[in-house]
C-alpha cells in the first residue's frame, strides 16, 4: 500500500515539475496544438515595417504557423482590446504596446496568461518581467532630433529646455499621447526635470505641429516640413540609416525610457500558437531584427550597430508602471487642454 | 382594363414583400436610432434615465469650441461650394465655353474623389515648410512664411470645398438643363444684355437648386470625418465629428458621445426637410427630361477667362492633388527630393502584397462593396417597385423609412450600431457584418433614389399593353419591365458600390483587426505617418474608382451622374 503511495507521489510528482519545466520552454505537445490553431493574431504598436519584419521572419520559419499582425498606436490598441472585451470578444492573441501601465490595467481584470518566454532567465536586468504576466520586448530612450539641412549642429536644442525657445515656432513636431505610448511615457519621464506643466504650455505656445503616432515626427523631419521633434530614439535611428537628413539629440536632463511589453490575453482564441510565438520574439533571431533597427531587447545574445550607445552610459529616466497606470488620464487631459486635441 | 387587376394575382404575394421589407427597413433604420435616443439619455453604467449626458456633453468648455468649429465648417464650404459650383454649371449648361467635356469629366472625378485623399494630397502640397508649393512660393518670391498653411481651418474648409463644389455643380446643372429656355429668350429679345438676363431670369431660376446645393455641401462638410481628422487635429482644434471619436478612446463615454451626436442629427434633419420643400419630392436626383436647349450665351473674350477659372479650379481639386498622390507613392523616400533615382513600384508591392493589414483591407473593402450594392440594388429595386405601383396602402411610409438615413450623419449611425450590436444575442460588433450594417442603412437613400427614378420611365402602361397581347404577369414583369428597370438597378448598385469603397466616418468607430477597410487603412496609415503607403493605397482606391465611372458611364451612357 505505502509503496503504491509512493509511487503514486513520485509520479505525480515528476509530472508536476514536468508541467513547471514545459512551462518555461517550446514543448512538443503546445507545438502540436499550435499548429492545429494555425494561426496568432499579434497586435503590436512596434512599426509598422518593423513589426511586419518580425512577423514575416516568424512565417519564414515555417512552423505552420501564421502571424497575422494588427499594428496601431498603443492606446489605439489598448481602446479595441477594451472595446472588444466589453462585448464579450477576445481577438487578439498577443499584445504588445509601449504604455506599461496598459498591462497592471490587464492584469488587474484578470485579462493575461502568465507564461515566461523561453530563457528568460538570462535577460538583462533592465527588462524585468512582472511575475511572468508580461515581458518587456523593447526599449528605447525618449529623444529630440532634429533636421541637419535646415539646422546646423551648432544651433540644435541641447536640452529638453532648448525646446519652448521662440526659434522654434511652427517648426515643431509633437507626437500625441492619447496615440503613442512612447509620447506618454516620454512625457511622464519628463515632467519632473522641466519643471512640470508650464513646460508643456510653453511649448504649446510654439505652435507645435501635432501629429499622432511616435513614428511620424521622423517622417516631418526627413521631409523638412518640422525641424525639431521629439519621439523615441529608435523611430529616429531607423531615418538616419536610412541616409535621410535628421539627427538625435540626447539632452543633458535625462532621457524617459519607454519600456514596451508583450503579453498573451487569458481568453487568446489561439493560445498555444500565442506561445509558441512569444517564445520567437524573445528568441535570438526576432531580437536582433529589432535591435538592428535601433532598439534595446532583453536578449543578451544580440549585437547591437557599431553606432549604437550602450545603455548604461546613458542617463535614463525610469518611469515606474503604477505611476503611469495613476496619471494616464491627466496626461491626456492635461495635453488636450494644453494642445487643444 | 382597369388599373387595379394587372395588380391582381401579384396582390397575394405583395403582403409577404410589403411586410418583409417593412422590417428589414426597421431594423435597419430605426432599431439604431432608437436605441441611439436611448444612449443618450441613458445613465452611463448603471440604470434609469438621466440628463447628465447632455450637461456633460455641452457644459464642457473644451467640447463646446467643436460646435462653434463645425458650424463656421460646413457654412464656409457651402459658400464655397456654391461659388465655385454654381457658375461653372452655368458656364457649361448655358454658354459656349471651350471644353466642356473636360469640365464636365473633370468635375465627375472630383465628385468620386473622397475628401480625405484630397486632403493627404494638400499636405503634400501645402504643408507650411515643406509643402510643394511653399517651397515653389518661397523660391520664386524669397518670403519666409508660407503661401499656404493647409494644417488650419481655411485649409480644411478649401480642402472640402474642393470635393462637395460638384454636388452644386450637378444640382445646378441638371436645373438649368431642365428648366425651359424661352423665359430667357424672350428677355434676350426683349433687349436685356447677358448680365441682366442672367440676373433677372436664370439666377432665379436655378435659386432653388444652389440652395439646395448648398445645404448638401452643407451637410456634407457637417458629418465629414476624414479631412477634419487629417487636417484640424494637426492644427490643434477639433470638429463635432472628431470630437465623437474622441469620446471613444478609453476609457469610452459613449452616452456623452450619443448625447453629442443630438444636434448633428437635428440640424441634418431639418436642413434635408428644408431642402426638400425647396426642391420638391424630386430630392437630389436629376431632374428628368431635357427642355429644348437653349442657344449657348456667347462670351465673347470672356471665354477665355471662363476657361481660365475653371481650369484653375479643377487643377486645384484634381491636377495638383492627384500628381502628389502620385510622387508619393511612387518615391522611395521622401526626403530625397526629385530625381529619377527616387522612383519606385515598391510602395504598391508593400501594400497589395507584402503588408498584413492593407491586404486584408482591399479584399474586406472589394468584398463589402459588392454586397452591399447587390443588396441595397435588390431591396430598394423591390420596395421602390412596391411604392410606386401602389400595390398596398402605407407604401409612402416604406419610401420615407428608404429615405430618412439620408438625415443620420455616418459616424452618429455608428454609435447606435455599436450599442445596439454588440451584445449577444445580436453580437455583430468584432466581424465585418457590422460595417456592412451600417453601409447598407447610409446607402439605402441612393439606391432607393435610383430605383425609384428608374422605374418612373418604366410606365406601367407598357405592361398593360403587354398584357393586353396576351403575355401574362410574369412574362410582361421580365420581358417589359426587367430590361428597362434593370438599367436603372445596375446604376443604382454602382451608385453604392462606388461611395462603398471610400466610406470612412460608418467605419471608424466599429472596425476591428479582420474588419478593416482601405479607407479606415489609409487613415491608420496617415496616424502612423507612412507617406509612401497612404499614397499608394490611395492611388489604388482612385484609380479603380475612376475606372467604374468611366465603364459606367460608357455603357450605361449620360444617365449615370447626368450633367
Amino acid at each position: 500500500m505505502t509503496h503504491r503511495r509512493l509511487w503514486g507521489l513520485l509520479t505525480g510528482l515528476v509530472v508536476v515539475l514536468g508541467l513547471v519545466a514545459n512551462a518555461v520552454a517550446a514543448d512538443p505537445a503546445v507545438m502540436e496544438t499550435a499548429k492545429k490553431e494555425g494561426k496568432v493574431v499579434w497586435y503590436s504598436s512596434l512599426g509598422l515595417s518593423l513589426a511586419q519584419k518580425v512577423c514575416d521572419g516568424f512565417n519564414k520559419k515555417a512552423l505552420g504557423i501564421t502571424c497575422e499582425l494588427a499594428r496601431d498606436g498603443s492606446q489605439r490598441i489598448f481602446q479595441k482590446v477594451m472595446q472588444e472585451a466589453s462585448a464579450g470578444l477576445t481577438l487578439a492573441d498577443v499584445v504588445h504596446t509601449s504604455d506599461i501601465s496598459h498591462y497592471l490595467d490587464f492584469q488587474q481584470k484578470g485579462m493575461l496568461m502568465r507564461y515566461l518566454p523561453a530563457g528568460a532567465d538570462k535577460f538583462t536586468p533592465d527588462f524585468r518581467d512582472r511575475d511572468g504576466f508580461y515581458t518587456i520586448l523593447r526599449g528605447t530612450p525618449y529623444v529630440i532630433g532634429y533636421n541637419t539641412q535646415k539646422v546646423a549642429a551648432a544651433e540644435a536644442p541641447k536640452r529638453w529646455r532648448d525646446l519652448p525657445d521662440a526659434r522654434w515656432k511652427g517648426k515643431l513636431v509633437h507626437a500625441h499621447p492619447g496615440y503613442s505610448g512612447v509620447v506618454m511615457t516620454g512625457i511622464l519621464g519628463l515632467l519632473p526635470v522641466v519643471g512640470g506643466w508650464d513646460y508643456y504650455a510653453a511649448l504649446a505656445k510654439n505652435n507645435p505641429l501635432v501629429v499622432q503616432s511616435a513614428e511620424d515626427p521622423p517622417m516631418k523631419l526627413a521631409g523638412g516640413e518640422a525641424w525639431v521633434g521629439v519621439t523615441g530614439e529608435y523611430n529616429l535611428y531607423r531615418e538616419v540609416k536610412k541616409g535621410n537628413p535628421v539627427a538625435i539629440v540626447f539632452p543633458e536632463e535625462g532621457l524617459p525610457f519607454v519600456t514596451s511589453a508583450n503579453a498573451i490575453l487569458a481568453k487568446a482564441p489561439h493560445p498555444n500558437a500565442a506561445k509558441v510565438f512569444t517564445d520567437f520574439l524573445f528568441d535570438k533571431d526576432a531580437q536582433q531584427i529589432l535591435a538592428d533597427d535601433g532598439l534595446y531587447v532583453p536578449n543578451a545574445a544580440v549585437a547591437y550597430p557599431k553606432d549604437k550607445r550602450p545603455l548604461k552610459e546613458l542617463k535614463l529616466l525610469r518611469v515606474e508602471p503604477e505611476e503611469m497606470q495613476k496619471r494616464d488620464d491627466e496626461i491626456k487631459k492635461k495635453f488636450r487642454e494644453l494642445f487643444g486635441v | 382594363m382597369p388599373a387595379g387587376a394587372t395588380g391582381q394575382g401579384r396582390r397575394d404575394a405583395a403582403p409577404a414583400v410589403w411586410l418583409l421589407s417593412a422590417a428589414i427597413l426597421a431594423v435597419l433604420v430605426v432599431a439604431p436610432l432608437a436605441i441611439l435616443l436611448v444612449t443618450a439619455v441613458r445613465v452611463p453604467e448603471g440604470h434609469g434615465f438621466t440628463f447628465t449626458n447632455f450637461v456633460e456633453a455641452f457644459g464642457t468648455a473644451i467640447y463646446q469650441g467643436p460646435v462653434g468649429n463645425s458650424l463656421v465648417y460646413a457654412t464656409a464650404v457651402g459658400i464655397l461650394s456654391v461659388i465655385l459650383g454654381a457658375p461653372m454649371a452655368w458656364l457649361v449648361t448655358r454658354t459656349d465655353l471651350p471644353g466642356k467635356a473636360v469640365v464636365r469629366t473633370l468635375t465627375i472625378a472630383a465628385f468620386v474623389t473622397p475628401s480625405f485623399l484630397g486632403a493627404t494630397a494638400y499636405v503634400i502640397l501645402a504643408g507650411p515648410n515643406a509643402g510643394l508649393l511653399n517651397v515653389l512660393y518661397r523660391a520664386v518670391t524669397g518670403a519666409e512664411a508660407p503661401l499656404f498653411n493647409i494644417f488650419s481651418m481655411t485649409g480644411l474648409i478649401y480642402v472640402t470645398s474642393l470635393y462637395t463644389f460638384p454636388v452644386v455643380f450637378i444640382l445646378t446643372g441638371a436645373a438649368l438643363t431642365a428648366t425651359p429656355a424661352d423665359l430667357e429668350d424672350a428677355a434676350r429679345i426683349a433687349g436685356a444684355g447677358r448680365l441682366a438676363v442672367m440676373r433677372t431670369i436664370t439666377l432665379p431660376l436655378a435659386l432653388p437648386a444652389i440652395v439646395g446645393g448648398f445645404i448638401l455641401a452643407f451637410l456634407e462638410a457637417l458629418v465629414l470625418f476624414g479631412a477634419p481628422a487629417m487636417l484640424a487635429i494637426p492644427a490643434r482644434f477639433h470638429v463635432m465629428t472628431t470630437q465623437i471619436w474622441a469620446f471613444f478612446h478609453y476609457p469610452p463615454q459613449v452616452e456623452v458621445a450619443a448625447a453629442y451626436a443630438m444636434p448633428l442629427l437635428l440640424v441634418a434633419v431639418g436642413l434635408l426637410w428644408a431642402q426638400r420643400r425647396l426642391m420638391g419630392r424630386r430630392g437630389y436626383t436629376t431632374v428628368g427630361g431635357r427642355a429644348a436647349a437653349a442657344p449657348p450665351v456667347r462670351l465673347g473674350p470672356w471665354r477665355w477667362v471662363a476657361c481660365g477659372g475653371c481650369g484653375t479650379v479643377l487643377l486645384l481639386a484634381i491636377g495638383l492633388p492627384y500628381f502628389a498622390l502620385l510622387r508619393g507613392a511612387l518615391a522611395k523616400a521622401w526626403g530625397l527630393g526629385w530625381s529619377w533615382q527616387n522612383v519606385t513600384l515598391r510602395n504598391f508591392r508593400y501594400v497589395i502584397f507584402e503588408f498584413d493589414p492593407t491586404r486584408a483591407a482591399i479584399v474586406n473593402t472589394l468584398e463589402l462593396a459588392t454586397v452591399t450594392a447587390t443588396l441595397a440594388a435588390l431591396l430598394m429595386g423591390a420596395i421602390a417597385y412596391v411604392a410606386q405601383r401602389r400595390l398596398l396602402a402605407g407604401a409612402r411610409v416604406l419610401a420615407f423609412l428608404a429615405m430618412a438615413p439620408l438625415a443620420i450623419p455616418g459616424i452618429v449611425l455608428s454609435i447606435g450600431l455599436f450599442k445596439a450590436y454588440s451584445r449577444p444575442p445580436l453580437l455583430l460588433y468584432g466581424t465585418i457584418w457590422i460595417i456592412f450594417v451600417a453601409y447598407l442603412t447610409k446607402y439605402l437613400p441612393i439606391a432607393y433614389t435610383a430605383c425609384h427614378a428608374a422605374l418612373q420611365t418604366v410606365h406601367v402602361d407598357l405592361e398593360d399593353a403587354a398584357r393586353v397581347l396576351g403575355a401574362n404577369r410574369l412574362v410582361a414583369f421580365k420581358d417589359v419591365t426587367v430590361p428597362l428597370f434593370g438599367v436603372g438597378l445596375v446604376s443604382a448598385w454602382l451608385l453604392v458600390f462606388l461611395p462603398s469603397l471610400r466610406e470612412l466616418s460608418s467605419s471608424i468607430l466599429l472596425f476591428t483587426t479582420r474588419s478593416r477597410v482601405v479607407a479606415v487603412v489609409i487613415y491608420t496609415l496617415y496616424e502612423e505617418g507612412l507617406w509612401e503607403a497612404v499614397s499608394a493605397l490611395g492611388i489604388l482606391l482612385l484609380g479603380l474608382t475612376l475606372l467604374l465611372v468611366a465603364v459606367a458611364q460608357r455603357f450605361l451612357g449620360r444617365r449615370f451622374l447626368q450633367i
